[in-house]
């Protein structure tokens, strides 16, 4: 391969244009010749510690934050099976009692507990209320073609109707970018919903998305 | 064995994190991926740091995890995969294999590399900064610039190599 093809390729690959046949070629190239292997290898490096340094969602600290934030999640979640774990067995120990009045505590409970809520966004509508949402992370630039702010958001399709929200930007979701980049791809998200504009915007406060709840 | 304080995870994150990210890429991690990437290895380190042995290398070790990580990933048939073509990625792999790279020394290349792109002319410069700052693709660049698409790539290209022998030209076989 000469020079002038071998750049072509390699840039093509460092600007993630390759096409498939283009990948095999360069394949082809590499195995043949090693300092062609070790230049590729160069670039790869260099331009990503280009990358970190210059783009800021991608800084030691924000690298930082999205670690600790994905610790947290696993932590928080081996918590939370442990005490359903611990509040299954209380509750096993405690099914000698009559159940009809664990029934009639439980329905006054949620009927309460209801009437609270109503009653607090009848007084204040415009309280934002903590909500969860399913649906896919998406960016606006590489999923949805709505230019080219690359951004991470999510789309909820239901009864036919599509909606997207825009998440509030932070340093731990600016490092997930990729997620949404790569999406369309499933993710739970709680926040509170404020409007921005004509924007529906989330503000995150727990996501999940496949990495973080696996292993 | 408790698990390190958070202080400690810290600072061996901020330590590690740099060089680590610039592994996963070399390996053939597509760049939108490689922060996943490089996070699931801190987190896998925080996991098993009791199979970690006091006094050994603990940049070797996190960039053993990251290669189990990389091959687990290439056998996998996922449909979104989180590295370059397979074709490329078989070829960094069995490189790394036969002949393990030692770890960038991302300080002084960052150094070295700042002075090169600095002798670069200012249109050069600023190409570079909209590619990497604003992770702008060449489409995009095409038209802020108003050249083709092709002569941004082409540009892109000529000014990526001229840095990489640049920072060869400074740095020599500490780069090697």
């Amino acid at each position: 391969m000469n020079t002038d093809r071998f750049e072509e390729l390699l840039g093509r690959l460092l600007d993630d244009e390759l096409s498939l046949a283009e990948g095999n070629e360069l394949a082809a190239a590499l195995r043949a010749e090693p300092a062609r292997l070790r230049e590729l290898r160069q670039h790869l490096s260099l331009w990503e510690l280009w990358s970190q340094q210059q783009a800021p969602e991608r800084s030691t600290d924000a690298f930082l934050a999205a670690c600790r934030t994905r610790l947290r999640a696993e932590r928080e979640g081996e918590n939370f099976l442990t005490r359903l774990k611990e509040r299954i067995s209380r509750d096993s120990t405690k099914s000698k009692r009559p159940t009809h009045l664990a029934w009639a505590a439980s329905i006054a409970l949620v009927i309460a507990a209801t009437a609270i809520v109503l009653w607090q966004f009848a007084a204040h509508p415009s309280t934002e209320i903590m909500i969860a949402l399913q649906g896919e992370a998406v960016c606006p630039a590489c999923v949805l073609h709505e230019g080219h702010e690359h951004v991470p958001a999510l789309r909820v399709r239901k009864d036919g109707a599509t909606r997207v929200y825009y998440l509030d930007p932070s340093p731990a979701l600016a490092s997930q970018q990729g997620y949404f980049c790569g999406g369309p791809t499933p993710v739970k998200i709680e926040g509170k919903i404020h409007r921005v504009g004509d924007r529906d915007r989330l503000a995150v406060s727990q996501i999940e998305l496949p990495s973080t709840t696996k292993q | 064995m408790n698990p390190p304080p958070p202080d400690c995870f810290d600072s061996l994150v901020r330590e590690h994190q740099a060089g680590l990210r610039a592994y996963i890429r070399a390996l053939g991690a597509l760049d939108v991926w490689v922060d996943d990437l490089a996070q699931e290895v801190f987190l896998v380190a925080y996991r098993r740091h009791a199979h970690f042995e006091a006094g050994a290398d603990f940049g070797r070790w996190l960039r053993g995890i990251a290669r189990n990580l990389v091959l687990n990933e290439r056998r996998k048939s996922a449909r979104r995969s989180r590295l370059l073509q397979a074709s490329i990625v078989d070829v960094l792999c069995t490189e790394e294999e036969n002949q393990p790279t030692a770890p960038t020394p991302a300080e002084p290349v960052l150094h070295a590399m700042a002075d090169c792109v600095a002798q670069l002319p200012a249109r050069s410069r600023e190409l570079l900064q909209r590619r990497y700052a604003e992770s702008n693709d060449a489409t995009a660049l095409a038209r802020t610039f108003q050249l083709s698409a092709a002569a941004v790539r082409q540009t892109l290209v000529r000014t990526r190599s001229a840095v990489r022998r640049c920072i060869e030209g400074k740095l020599g076989e500490a780069w090697q």
